[in-house]
């Protein structure tokens, strides 16, 4: 099989990555919050609580890929592992959710609230992900997605004509219904 | 004073409450989202499951396996079936979702087995549902589902390329976007976490 040049990823491909994964952890901690509402009381509302989380994963996500990414760079590994891949972007997280948290809700029991669920969150993410352990070596990496590519272009062999032309019969559909929409509003 | 004890109460039981997030969140998520989730109960939950559920990254690899245990109970001819062509195609899968969730519901307080809080058939009915909307044979996801996890060595290696930006690197946006909501991102997350 043929080995495609080895691709590393861009800061912005970084930071959109640590977006997405930071957008899910974003909505559980929010669960969290409002089960904490439901049992403390305190000075800040939900709403509130919503939008310091949402502002803190949003700034630590980022802040995480940037911090990161010299390290990934060093090591030449998207995955470089070590205290400093771990440890850095883990308590700026925490520094930015009380700062954030602080911030906007003015209330030092809340903030601290935010942290210890955010706390929560990113250590089991460590655990689940052992991201102290370096990953694979980009040669390894760019083979185990060539193999990814060609097992999915191979296993969707048949299908490929069928997703494209259902693909476009939505779009159509979408775009008759939306300017359908549009000639009735007006 | 109040407020510090309030504080230090918070964070000491914070834990405790992100894993019991699982057991209340997932079930009247599931409930709200899809049909046969209505008629599956809350599991039991495994330690494994709870933390994976705290991360709200991905599945252990033993959730995965059972998720694609799930699929592979459904019927042959509905694993083999053109979504497209199979008069009421949605019907008949959420039926025999419902099904295989009974049998292994019951298998396990058989077995005294602990369940995880997955729900697994909501999970997977979400799953299917995305790409079985273009025509793809359930069968075919399952096998995709195993190779890419054989390839990836684990589901969380996965989430890690996804993190680190790998994914969107090689794959293009498009296909990240397409295996995030397979492993229980975007519409899944309601019906697996």
């Amino acid at each position: 099989m043929p080995t495609e040049k080895t691709r590393f990823p861009s800061l912005g491909q970084s930071i959109s990555g640590h977006i997405m994964t930071g957008a899910m952890k974003g909505v559980l901690a929010f669960v969290l919050a409002w089960l904490c509402t439901l049992v403390f009381k305190l000075d800040a509302t939900l709403g509130q609580l919503a939008v310091a989380l949402f502002c803190s994963y949003l700034i630590a996500e980022i802040m995480s890929a940037v911090i990161e990414r010299p390290i990934v760079i060093q090591q030449n590994r998207t995955q470089p592992g070590g205290l400093a891949y771990v440890f850095l972007p883990f308590s700026a997280a925490l520094l930015i959710t009380f700062v954030v948290g602080l911030g906007i809700t003015k209330d030092t029991a809340a903030a601290t609230l935010l942290i210890a669920i955010v706390a929560v969150l990113n250590v089991a993410e460590v655990i689940l992900t052992k991201s102290w352990i370096p990953g694979p070596s980009p040669e390894d990496e760019q083979r185990i997605f060539d193999e990814f590519k060609t097992m999915t272009k191979e296993h969707f062999s048949d299908d490929i004509d069928r997703i494209k032309s259902q693909a476009r019969e939505n779009t159509k559909k979408k775009y008759f219904e939306k300017k359908e929409r549009g000639e009735n509003e007006k | 004073m109040l407020k510090k004890m309030k504080v230090s109460v918070a964070c000491s039981v914070v834990l405790g409450l992100s894993f019991a997030t699982v057991g209340i969140a997932a079930p009247a998520s599931a409930m709200t989202s899809i049909a046969p989730a209505t008629q599956v109960e809350a599991h039991f939950a495994s330690p494994a499951s709870l933390a994976s559920q705290a991360n709200g990254s991905s599945m252990t690899n033993e959730e995965f396996d059972a998720l694609v245990k799930t699929l592979e109970a459904l019927p042959e001819d509905l694993k083999n079936a053109d979504p497209l062509t199979t008069p009421d195609y949605n019907k008949k899968l959420s039926q025999a979702l419902s099904d295989v969730s009974r049998e292994q519901k019951l298998e396990g307080l058989a077995l005294g087995v602990a369940l995880p809080a997955v729900n697994y058939l909501a999970c997977g009915y979400e799953a299917v549902l995305l790409v079985a909307q273009y025509g793809i044979p359930i069968g075919k996801i399952i096998g995709w589902f195993r190779e890419a996890k054989a390839i990836f060595k684990s589901v969380s290696g996965i989430w890690s390329a996804i993190r680190s930006g790998q994914f969107l690197a090689q794959m293009g946006p498009e296909a990240a976007e397409l295996v995030k909501a397979a492993l229980g991102l975007n519409g899944i997350v309601a019906a697996c976490f």
